[in-house]
């Protein structure tokens, strides 16, 4: 459905998005994540055509963004960062401005409008000024606006942002809703959201696209190794030498006995050895009881940090 | 670009931007009409209308100055672009709503020449010929304002602005008689405004070498015709300036003589500078700052 190539742009020196490539298929949710200033928002306005891109292309259902602007903009509902709010309208009115500036029927979009506010939960303010609402509800109408009209593809840029939590839980549960008939591009710095949500993750930072997959691919890829967590009660030094049995281990740290002579083990094994049973047996041949085994499983944070970090490095 | 007017025009008279407009400009024509007309007990009206222009460029930046400043600001800009209509139509758009708040107002002091066809005959073709003279200078004037808050990002410099240029456009009928008109000045300003032209298009695309090669090929092209037939050059400046004077073009409406090369001339012009206005917008997608 999207097809970005080669993509850049420059806001003078400095390379905002740096030539990437993506494709996103007919009915994904794709979460753009990344630190504040890693080109999210700037590549989610190319795609909205708010912005051109300094070289390279975009189209949206086969329709080049910078040579048939307005087709691709039928098919778009557009959350920007900053919801793009008159302050002097009502809701309803401003619901309407944006039915109206889409071109949706007037019979259609009376009915559009209440389904939208019914799902977003905006009906009990509709006749009230967007100046007076709070910050939630003005995140939600702004949100509404992207779905008046009934866009193929809805890009929300943060959706999130200042809510509470419980209206947090229902914007997402709405958005995997939609997600049946809608292609979803969605950006945040908040990553339980995007592996909630999301069915693939672009991880972007400065200006470059540094991974491309599922979150659990994502995890699995970046674990590399699998890596147990164990408490043992016991010295140091007997466990050290018991745990010399097992096989396929790469690394061992282990920290000091606290005073209640329990201490920390942190393995590591080849991949896709599985090597828990074993370290139980070898444990407990030398009366050494487990008091606590855990797999260390790499959340997406770990692995936001690992990647963008890795790029510094590099 | 219909929900565009729409909406434009209900922002008017939902803020006090209108009111202040209509409130500002009643009340000095009122005070004019009331001093000038009817203590004076003069039937003159349609001059009485000319000397509205000055109040007039007086008021249009309050009615022009937030028209894409605040969008601006505010963020709905956004809005507009990423919907599926051009720059065009949402200049339009927004040109047609302040057109329609000028149109009311004028409307308004209608009233005027009603109280006085109570009590003497009336010019009526000068009076209708001053008023679509009006009406027409007034929307080039809004076109201006427009175009002004196009490109600055604060209503107050969108207001100052905007009166600066109307008023340079004034100023530029005191200007024309006193402008050398040798044809060897015409000929060096022709190759100024190339030079201005042509580093326009430098600082837009980068092409140097194109640029320095229609620089020359141009002024080349001046130097030969000045070579060959200087008369041309003959009061150039002048005459470049009384093109952008747009009052000097209203001075047959008050005799109740409608040119048609006025009324394209303001037609003309509002077109360009809408057009400019709508190139502007398209610009700012390209824009090398965040």
């Amino acid at each position: 459905m999207i097809k970005a190539e080669e993509l850049s742009k420059n806001y003078g020196q400095h390379k905002a998005v740096n030539n990437i490539s993506f494709h996103i298929n007919k009915g994904e949710i794709i979460g753009f994540l990344g630190p504040n200033g890693a080109g999210k928002s700037t590549t989610m306005n190319m795609i909205s055509g708010y912005l051109s891109p300094t070289s390279g292309s975009i189209s949206v259902n086969g329709f080049d963004v910078t040579e048939n602007p307005i087709e691709v903009k039928k098919s778009i509902g557009y959350l920007p960062e900053i919801p793009p709010l008159y302050m002097d309208m009502t809701v309803m009115e401003y619901l309407t401005f944006a039915g109206e500036l889409k071109k949706v029927k007037r019979h259609d979009l009376k009915e559009d409008m209440e389904k939208i506010m019914d799902l977003v939960k905006i009906g009990d303010v509709r006749g009230r000024l967007i100046k007076n609402l709070s910050k939630g509800y003005k995140q939600r109408v702004g949100l509404s606006q992207a779905l008046v009209g009934n866009p193929k593809l809805l890009i929300l840029d943060e959706p999130t942002v200042g809510l509470d939590p419980k209206q947090i839980i229902e914007i997402r549960n709405l958005i995997k809703t939609l997600s049946g008939d809608h292609t979803i591009i969605l950006s945040s710095h908040i990553l339980p959201e995007v592996s909630a949500v999301c069915g693939r993750v672009l991880i972007m930072n400065k200006g470059n696209i540094v991974a491309s997959d599922s979150p659990e691919n994502l995890s699995r890829r970046l674990e590399g190794t699998n890596q147990l967590h164990l408490k043992i009660k016991g010295e140091k030094s007997l466990i050290e030498k018991a745990i010399e049995s097992v096989e396929n281990l790469t690394n061992i740290s282990c920290g000091d006995a606290d005073e209640s002579g329990i201490s920390d083990l942190y393995l590591e094994a080849q991949n896709g050895a599985d090597i828990r049973e074993e370290v139980f047996y070898s444990m407990s041949r030398n009366s050494l009881p487990i008091l606590q085994m855990r797999p260390i499983d790499m959340s997406l944070e770990d692995i936001f940090l690992n990647l963008t970090t890795m790029e510094k490095e590099a | 670009m219909w929900a565009i007017f729409k909406r434009e025009l209900k922002s008017y008279y939902q803020t006090p931007s209108a009111y202040i407009f209509m409130g500002t400009f009643l009340l000095l024509s009122g005070v004019l009409f009331t001093t000038q007309n009817v203590f004076a007990m003069n039937k003159q009206y349609a001059e009485f209308l000319g000397s509205l222009i000055l109040i007039f460029v007086l008021v249009v930046p309050l009615l022009t100055m937030k028209v894409f400043s605040e969008e601006k600001k505010s963020r709905t800009d956004q809005l507009l672009l990423t919907a599926p209509v051009t720059p065009l139509e949402i200049v339009i758009g927004k040109f047609l709503a302040p057109l329609t708040v000028f149109f009311f107002t004028l409307a308004i002091t209608f009233l005027y020449p009603l109280l006085l066809s109570f009590h003497g005959n009336l010019e009526v073709a000068k009076i209708i010929g001053t008023y679509i003279g009006f009406f027409l200078l007034g929307a080039s004037f809004i076109t201006l304002g427009i175009l002004v808050s196009a490109s600055t990002e604060s209503m107050a410099s969108a207001a100052i602005i905007s009166f600066c240029a109307i008023i340079l456009t004034w100023f530029a009928d005191f200007l024309v008689p006193i402008v050398p008109t040798s044809p060897l000045t015409g000929a060096l300003f022709a190759i100024i405004l190339i030079f201005i032209i042509l580093y326009r298009v430098y600082k837009n695309s980068g092409n140097l070498v194109f640029s320095l090669i229609a620089f020359a090929v141009s002024s080349a092209i001046v130097a030969i015709i000045y070579f060959a037939k200087a008369e041309l050059y003959f009061s150039l400046i002048a005459k470049t300036i009384s093109w952008i004077s747009l009052t000097t073009r209203f001075s047959y409406f008050p005799l109740g003589i409608i040119r048609l090369a006025d009324v394209v001339y303001y037609i003309s012009f509002s077109a360009l500078i809408l057009f400019v206005t709508s190139q502007q917008i398209e610009k700012r997608r390209w824009s090398k700052e965040a």
